[in-house]
């Protein structure tokens, strides 16, 4: 399978980039998963990353947290913007990857919470190959 | 020939970070910046900051064309030097010359423009 639009590429390099990153920032034991998968229609199909990792309590929630604000932001691109202008002044960690993703690539941005593992899914479709 | 811009050149954890010989106030960026390129990235912006104000520089021009990618850890040492710049007075701008065929060049220069409109300036190669 390849992928021959450029642009949905770079979509998704950004996207498997900010992932791994959150991955081996938040990540709490070394066992984590990424995942690719295609989910092929006859006009569009599905091209979806998925990460799994455990984490602290604290970041379950914070992670939750952030993904539900974002899923509820009407406008991404405000959403985005807001938290580069509120996180400017500060040091550290960025906490802007999955925005990022949402707002940059255009991504779908989703995650679940089983116990102690957080999975974060990002997807967009794509036109099927003729 | 000489350099006016009085920076080490910086090349580690896959970032090429350094002046152009004899321009000034002109750097370059290359390479890929990760997570551990971030501490890297900001520690130069700190120290271009410095060297503008000090040799009183209008405008600071950084080339990007040969920055493969930058994950969002490096984009918010940009952001932070941005913000600093904006907000201590705007006595310089930042101009940001692009390679308009990489996405994320687009969609993250056209970022940093938007959190300050009057320091930004982004120009195709």
């Amino acid at each position: 399978m390849t992928i021959e639009d450029l642009e949905t590429t770079s979509r998704l390099h950004m996207a498997a980039h900010e992932l791994v990153e959150n991955v081996l920032k938040y990540g709490s034991s070394p066992e984590v998963g990424l995942e690719f998968e295609l989910e092929r229609g006859v006009n569009e199909s599905i091209v979806r990353l998925r990460t799994r990792n455990t984490a602290a309590p604290e970041q379950l929630r914070d992670v939750t947290r952030r993904i539900s604000e974002l899923r509820a932001a009407v406008d991404p691109v405000a959403y985005y913007d807001r938290l580069i202008r509120s996180t400017a002044p500060m040091n550290g960690m960025s906490g802007l990857g999955l925005a990022r993703i949402r707002a940059e690539a255009g991504l779908d941005v989703d995650c679940s919470v089983v116990g102690r593992e957080v999975s974060i899914v990002v997807q967009t479709t794509m036109r099927s190959d003729r | 020939m000489t350099v006016a811009i009085k920076l080490p050149m910086i090349e580690e954890e896959g970032l090429v970070l350094g002046p152009v010989e004899g321009v000034r106030g002109r750097v370059r960026f290359a390479g890929t910046g990760e997570a551990e390129g971030a501490r890297v990235l900001d520690r130069f912006l700190g120290l271009l900051h410095d060297e503008a104000l000090s040799q009183e520089l209008r405008e600071v021009t950084i080339e990007l064309a040969e920055l493969e990618f930058i994950n969002s850890s490096c984009l918010k040492a940009m952001v932070a030097w941005i913000y600093k710049v904006d907000t201590e007075g705007r006595p310089y701008t930042i101009r940001l010359v692009r390679d308009a065929a990489m996405h994320w060049q687009r969609t993250s220069l056209a970022t940093l423009q938007r959190l300050a409109p009057e320091v930004v300036v982004i120009q195709d190669r």
